[in-house]
């Protein structure tokens, strides 16, 4: 299996591990993003993706399964508590989070993105991974 | 997790997503279509014949099977192969262009277990008829979305980016949004089949540059409306919006992994082909024929399995030495083979595009051999590497002529 990608801290971008990113050049990072990385890495699977053909038909909207244990209340495709907010579909991992206006939308902790040199790695990943909040980053 | 999403190390390879061409019979004769469909093959497959490769795909784990032509519902065994295949209990979805769809028959796919199809819509009215010939088309595509989702059957949209519609994309969506999509397939036109006679209607290489970005912004803001874009698989790679692209949900950090050919997707020909994707060539990419052999035995052959073994050794020119290549492996394997000849070297790519750019440079790709004229057969062209704001020889304003033969085929 090929070595795991990281988010690039600066540009979200997906960059191989230790080298410069290709798409604006940030430095190589010592923590990329790693609770999102290991998150994302145990919660959806080493190596998953959407099947995908031309002639193919598209996958529809995606309905999380009440049955797999998942409350979406908000149907932003985001299961509480990893969606930090499940009243508010604008709000879950990865959304567009402006500085400044007070509001946590991509669950990092923080208002806008977090500042890759303060996210610490997580201890051991929780068994129930899949659906478990990203650890937080300690306040700046 | 849905049925379409799954681990790609953690299983095994089987065929998970099938693409079955029922009958190459159609009621369009579009200028894109990679099959060059509109008469049946001589020896396709019959009602009872396909019968039986629905038990062998069931036997192999297949979780989707999307029924195409031609048109599938041109084939006389249509519902009674789209029941059998859900009283298996694989999904059954179709892809179509909808011309033939009436009121009647949605209530008949919808009661024979069909439960998700995709209507082929290339732009706004005039881009998608000029690209069929045919005045009506358009409308009646969206008719039959409304027929289809009347009759309680998930509706999509799936539309061929190039050229003389690429304009066209963020008015298309909310005409289909209104008609109550649930998710929007977007994928490029391949210089194969009746587009390598046409070589002025793909997009070039630096036409990513802006497409990408575009289509990003869509699928972020279709979230908004709970529609998934999601894009064909010769659409993207690794430039900045490669896991927004890739990925189904937005918790979810999926990108390109390499073809999927004959490792969890299968594409069958209406005459019994197997191919390791709908989309590969006929000439070099078929294992052999489920009237000879069975499917098991047709999965494993060096034709239909050639992506499993892939690595970076099997890849030439830019992609043998990207930063990406050991994830990437090239690309759309069908898609390269269009351009090149062969798979492992691929130019439609954002990553490539944009590295290419920060250079001053850019890829134009200049026709060479023509297609020999038979379904799913490509041509070759080549790379010639040029500066990014050169005066693109190809460019033309008229639409029509970007859809008129420049390449003969040779049959």
């Amino acid at each position: 299996m090929p070595t795991p990608l990281h988010e690039c801290p600066t540009c979200g971008g997906l960059r191989p591990a230790q080298q410069v990113c290709p798409h604006c050049d940030a430095p190589v990072a010592r923590w990329p993003r790693l609770a999102r990385n290991l998150a994302a890495l145990v919660g959806a699977g080493a190596a998953s993706l959407t099947l995908m053909a031309c002639y193919g038909a598209p996958p529809g909207y995606y309905h999380p399964d009440p049955n797999d244990g998942c409350a979406d209340a908000d149907h932003d495709q985001v299961c509480a508590p990893t969606d930090c907010n499940d009243n508010d579909r604008m709000i879950y991992p990865g959304a567009a989070d402006e500085d400044g206006d007070g509001i946590d939308q991509n669950c990092d902790g923080v208002d806008g993105w977090a500042d890759p040199g303060t996210v610490a790695a997580p201890a051991t990943p929780a068994p129930d991974a899949a659906t478990a909040t990203p650890t937080p980053p300690p306040a700046p | 997790m849905t049925r379409r999403r799954l681990d790609v190390v953690a299983e095994a390879p089987h065929p998970a997503y099938v693409v079955w061409e029922l009958t190459l019979r159609c009621d369009h004769a579009c200028t894109h279509c990679g099959s060059r469909a509109g008469v049946a093959r001589p020896d396709e497959l019959d009602t009872a014949a396909a019968l039986a490769v629905v038990d062998q795909l069931a036997a192999m784990r297949t979780r989707e099977v999307v029924l195409i032509g031609g048109e599938a519902y041109l084939h006389d065994g249509f519902l009674a192969i789209a029941r059998a295949l859900d009283a298996h209990g694989i999904t059954v979805a179709i892809t179509t262009g909808g011309r033939g769809i009436t009121a009647a028959l949605a209530r008949d796919m919808a009661a024979a277990g069909v439960r998700r199809a995709s209507v082929s819509i290339d732009g706004l009215e005039a881009a998608h008829d000029r690209m069929r010939h045919l005045r009506g088309s358009w409308q009646a595509a969206r008719a039959a979305l409304d027929h289809l989702r009347a009759a309680g059957i998930e509706i999509a949209s799936n539309i061929n980016l190039n050229r003389s519609n690429h304009a066209d994309l963020e008015a298309l969506y909310p005409i289909l949004r209104a008609h109550g999509i649930t998710g929007w397939q977007i994928q490029l036109t391949a210089p194969l089949g009746r587009a390598a006679d046409r070589t002025l209607m793909p997009l070039q290489p630096w036409d990513l540059l802006e497409v990408v970005p575009r289509v990003a912004r869509l699928k972020a803001a279709a979230r908004a409306d709970r529609i998934t874009i999601m894009p064909g698989n010769n659409l993207g790679y690794f430039g900045p919006e490669e896991v927004a692209l890739r990925s189904l949900g937005p918790a979810d950090r999926d990108h390109w992994r390499g073809c999927q050919a004959g490792r969890f997707v299968l594409g069958i020909e209406s005459d019994g082909a197997v191919k390791g994707c709908p989309s590969l060539q006929t000439a070099h990419y078929v294992g052999g024929h489920l009237r000879d052999r069975p499917l098991r035995e047709l999965w494993d052959t060096p034709e239909v399995a050639f992506t499993r073994a892939r690595t970076v050794d099997d890849l030439w020119g830019f992609c043998r030495t990207c930063a990406f290549a050991e994830h990437c492996l090239g690309g759309c394997s069908f898609t390269a083979h269009a351009v090149l000849g062969r798979p492992g070297n691929n130019p439609y790519c954002h990553h490539r595009a944009r590295t290419l750019a920060r250079q001053g440079l850019r890829e134009r790709l200049v026709p060479e051999r023509a297609a020999s004229g038979r379904p799913f057969d490509s041509g070759t062209f080549a790379i010639v590497v040029e500066p990014l704001d050169a005066i693109d020889p190809d460019r033309v304003d008229d639409d029509a002529r970007l859809l008129q033969i420049t390449r003969r085929p040779e049959a």
